[in-house]
This record gives C-alpha cells, sequence and structure tokens, in this order.
C-alpha cells in the first residue's frame, strides 16, 4: 500500500481539478506542472499533463469540424453547395460529428446530382427536346414531389406546343386560303369598278339624252302655247269675219230692197213717161218739147230699171258669196276649235313629256349618286381586299415563323398532331 | 475605452481567405465587433486588431497556421467604436475541394484569470 503525503495529495486533487475544469471549458489552457519530490507521482502528474494535451487536440479538432460545418451549411443557405472537408485532425474527433459530416457530403453529393439533372432536364427543354421525364431516382417525398411537378410542368409545355402546332398548321392553311379570298375579292373589285366606270359611261349618254329630250319638251310646250294662242288669235278673227259676213248678207238684203224701191220708182215713172208722152202727142205740137223730155224721163226710168237689174244681179252675186262667206268663217271657227283641243291635248303631253323627263333626270341623278357610292365602296373594297392580303402576308409570315420554331423542337404527342392535320 | 464581457455559451466565427481578408462571420462576430456584415465583408481582419497586442503573437499564428496546424491563443480586440473585448482563439486551415485554403477562426469567451495572465504577459512583450 502507498500512502501519499498531504503536499502530494493537494497537488493531484488540484490537476485533477485543473483538468475538470478544462475538459467542462471554464477554462480554455492547462498547466499541470510535477512539482512532486516522488517521481511516480510525477510520473501520474505527467499522464493527467498528456491525458489533457491529447484532449486539446480533440476539442480543437471538433470545433474546427463544427466550425466548417456552420460555415457549408451558411453557404448551402446562400445557394452555394459545397462538401465539408474532413480536417486532418479530425482522425480524433467526435464519431458523431464525423458521421454528420458524412451524411451532410453525402447530401451535398445527392442533392448535386438532383440539380445536375433538373439543369440537364432545363438543357434539354432549352434544346427543344420535352420527351424525356426528369428522374428522381431513390428519391422519396419531397423532392420526388418535385420533380413529379416538374414532368408535370413538362408534360403541360408539350401540350401546350401540341396545340401551338395544330394552330400554327391551321393557321398557315387558312391563311392560304385568306389571302386566295382576298386576292379574289380584289379580282372583281377590280372587274366591279371597270363595269362601273362603263355604267358611269352609259349614264353620262343618257343624262345627256334626257337632258336634250327635256329642252325638246321645253320648247314643244313653248310652241304648243305659241300655237295655242295662234289658234284662239284664228278664231276670234274667224268669229270676227263670221260678223262681219253676217253685216254684209244683212246690208246686201238692204240693197236689194232699196233696189226694189227704186225698180218700183223707175217703172212707175216709165208709166207716168208714158202717160205724159200720151197727153204730148195729144197736145200736139204744144207737147212735141213735152213729148222730148218725156221720152227722155222714159231712158232715164228705162235706163234706171238696167241699173236696178246690173245692181241686183250684183247684189244676188255678192249675197251668194257672202253666203258662202259665211259659211266658210263658220268652218274656221270649227276647224279653230279643233285645233285649238287637238292644241291643248298635245301641249298637256307635252307637258307629261317634260314631266317624265325631269322624272328621269332626278332618277338619273339618283342612279348617278347611287354609282358614285358604289365607285366609292369599289374602291374602298379593292383597297380592303389589298390590306387583307398584305395582312394575310404577315399572318402567313408569323404562322410560318410559328410553325418553324415549334416544329424544331421534340415532344410527346408531335407526330400525333402533325398526322391529324395534315 | 471599456472592455466588453463575452457571454458563456458565445461563439464568434469567421473565415479569412489566404491574406487574412474577412470572407464569412456569423451573428456573434458582428455583435461583439460592431460592424455590420457589408463594413466587414472584404475588408482584412486586422481591423480588430488591438494596439495592446504584441506582434509577435500574429507573427506566431501567421507562421503555425501557414504550416497547416492549429493556432491557439488570447487576443485582445478592438470593436469599431474603440471598445476592446478578449478571446481565446482558435485558427486552423481548410482547404476546399478545389483545393483553395482559407483559415477557420473559432473565438470563446476566455476566463477572467486567463485575461488578467496574458494581458499582463503582453504588456512585457510591447
Amino acid at each position: 500500500m502507498l500512502d501519499i503525503g498531504k503536499k502530494d495529495y493537494r497537488l493531484i486533487k488540484e490537476a485533477i481539478e485543473n483538468c475538470r475544469n478544462f475538459v467542462f471549458e471554464t477554462v480554455n489552457e492547462t498547466s499541470i506542472e510535477a512539482r512532486s519530490s516522488h517521481s511516480r507521482i510525477n510520473n501520474l502528474l505527467g499522464d493527467l499533463n498528456r491525458f489533457a494535451t491529447e484532449y486539446k487536440t480533440v476539442r480543437d479538432a471538433n470545433y474546427i469540424q463544427a466550425g466548417m460545418l456552420a460555415l457549408t451549411v451558411f453557404r448551402a443557405k446562400t445557394g452555394e453547395l459545397t462538401n465539408v472537408s474532413m480536417a486532418e485532425c479530425t482522425v480524433h474527433g467526435n464519431a458523431v460529428l464525423k458521421e454528420t459530416t458524412n451524411f451532410y457530403n453525402s447530401l451535398m453529393s445527392r442533392l448535386k446530382e438532383l440539380f445536375l439533372e433538373i439543369e440537364d432536364g432545363f438543357d434539354r427543354i432549352s434544346h427543344n427536346d420535352l420527351r424525356q421525364p426528369f428522374k428522381s431516382d431513390g428519391w422519396e417525398k419531397d423532392i420526388k414531389k418535385l420533380n413529379s411537378h416538374i414532368n408535370e410542368l413538362q408534360d403541360i409545355i408539350a401540350e401546350q406546343y401540341c396545340q401551338q402546332l395544330s394552330t400554327s398548321l391551321l393557321l398557315q392553311r387558312n391563311t392560304l386560303d385568306l389571302s386566295q379570298y382576298s386576292e379574289e375579292l380584289s379580282s372583281s373589285s377590280n372587274e366591279q369598278a371597270s363595269s362601273l366606270e362603263e355604267t358611269a359611261a352609259a349614264l353620262e349618254e343618257l343624262t345627256a339624252n334626257v337632258s336634250a329630250n327635256f329642252a325638246k319638251a321645253q320648247e314643244m310646250v313653248n310652241i304648243a302655247q305659241e300655237s295655242k294662242i295662234a289658234a284662239e288669235n284664228g278664231s276670234i278673227i274667224a268669229h270676227q269675219s263670221f260678223e262681219a259676213m253676217t253685216e254684209i248678207t244683212t246690208a246686201t238684203e238692204a240693197i236689194n230692197q232699196a233696189v226694189e224701191i227704186i225698180n218700183n220708182i223707175a217703172f212707175q215713172i216709165n208709166i207716168l213717161s208714158l202717160n205724159a208722152a200720151v197727153e204730148a202727142a195729144s197736145a200736139g205740137d204744144a207737147g212735141k218739147g213735152f213729148a222730148v223730155v218725156a221720152q227722155e224721163v222714159r231712158n232715164l226710168a228705162n235706163r234706171s230699171a238696167d241699173a236696178v237689174n246690173q245692181i241686183q244681179d250684183v247684189a244676188r252675186t255678192a249675197r251668194e258669196k257672202s253666203n258662202g262667206g259665211l259659211k266658210t268663217a263658220k268652218s274656221m271657227i270649227d276647224s279653230f276649235f279643233l285645233i285649238t283641243q287637238k292644241i291643248i291635248q298635245t301641249d298637256e303631253i307635252v307637258r307629261d313629256v317634260a314631266n317624265s323627263n325631269r322624272e328621269q333626270m332626278s332618277g338619273i341623278s339618283q342612279i348617278n349618286d347611287a354609282v358614285n357610292q358604289l365607285d366609292q365602296l369599289t374602291q374602298q373594297n379593292a383597297k380592303t381586299a389589298h390590306n387583307v392580303a398584305s395582312l394575310s402576308n404577315i399572318v402567313q409570315d408569323l404562322s410560318d415563323g410559328m410553325y418553324h420554331e415549334i416544329s424544331q423542337k421534340e415532344f410527346d404527342g408531335k407526330a400525333r398532331v402533325l398526322a391529324e392535320v395534315r | 475605452m471599456a472592455e466588453i464581457e463575452m457571454e458563456q455559451n458565445a461563439l464568434i466565427i469567421s473565415e479569412t481567405d489566404r491574406t487574412g481578408v474577412i470572407t464569412f462571420a456569423n451573428d456573434d462576430f458582428i455583435r461583439y465587433s460592431g460592424y455590420n456584415w457589408n463594413e466587414l465583408l472584404g475588408k482584412p481582419h486586422s481591423i480588430l486588431r488591438h494596439s495592446d497586442m504584441p506582434k509577435a503573437a500574429f507573427a506566431d499564428l501567421w507562421k503555425t497556421v501557414k504550416e497547416g496546424k492549429t493556432w491557439n491563443g488570447f487576443v485582445k480586440n478592438k470593436t469599431k467604436n474603440g471598445d476592446f473585448y478578449w478571446v481565446y482563439a482558435t485558427v486552423s486551415p481548410i482547404t476546399f475541394e478545389t483545393g483553395e485554403i482559407r483559415y477557420l477562426s473559432l473565438r470563446r469567451k476566455p476566463t477572467r484569470n486567463e485575461i488578467i495572465k496574458y494581458d499582463t504577459l503582453y504588456k512585457t512583450m510591447q
């Protein structure tokens, strides 16, 4: 049995307390001095000092390893995936810390693999290949879910590409039709324009004709008016001449009556002269001169009777003539009446013609307006057709570009869409 | 200038490149140094250096880590406003997959006795 002295006991107790404080990190440094007078005690103290030094190495290694882990986790938090180096001194370090570091590093490797897979996937997509699904081999739960979401996204994009492809194909076809239709519209507009031009020329001619007709009809109205006035004047003059003829007849009758009276007087004078001759003969020579006078008177009476006869002849002729004149005047009146009637009818007809011409003119003017409107519309149509043609060219280019773009991509359903649309 | 005492469980972590320029600092680093992250990034670690620290201490630090070994020591640091705080530092080189070498530094609270001991020692080294 070895018993130790008080001093050595205190030395050992101090050294153990020192080690304890060092292990529990209430101090950072320790130094155990082998100050005993006994070499075996000093050996023990030396062992304790070695233990403390060895422990310090382990403690530093653990601190450094944990520090590196903390640094690397911090970098990972900012997006930089790196492995934690296993420090050389970690050979002495804590097994749990080492294992944690290993786990962390294998997690980083797996994450890097995953990111590489995702990066490759996105690279394929950016290089137009959507046919390969993202792999999530060995991953469970959250990562598997993430990968299936990415795959769903890829499917959705492929579906949209299918739609775009089919749309671009249909668009190509439709724009082809559209450009054909616009060409047809353009050519029919041009034909329409030339027909309209002809129509306008014909209308112009028609307008000139109708306008000339209208002027003539107007002239005819004037002439008819003048004719009517002339006929009315003629009728008045015929009435006047009828009245004059009647007066002449009456006057001729009066002449006849006066001549009859003169004839009677001449006859009586002749008788008287005969009586006077008889008386003169009975008076003899005394009556000789008187007989001459009586003879003369008788001669005068005879000459009067002759004159009366001549007058009566003339008066008869005059009566006959004035009767004829009456008849003529009567038929002139009738004729003028008829002429007036006819002129009135003519005037009405000519007025009708003039009115029709006026209506025709306004009709033609309306047609003209319509033709002008049609012309404008046709020009508009031609312009529209042109615009549609250039638009359809643009759309054609766009749809070609769209088709070109989409046909370079590879995705599920591409062959199906191409087969369907073609 | 006043001394700031670290809390018992505080742990300051920082990383510098081979030339001592700060590439990472944790919240406790920011808290005790008084600088914010933007002021620290790209600055040399020496902005924390206190004039009371003997040059020999840092010379030893650099010599040790450049040999690929871990350095331990007590350091008096200066805060942004001129106060100071004592730390027990563990500095070690770390090698990245790319072969790049940086320095990791961990600092814990020293005991009062340790502070007194090294404050006295460093004064003799001036």
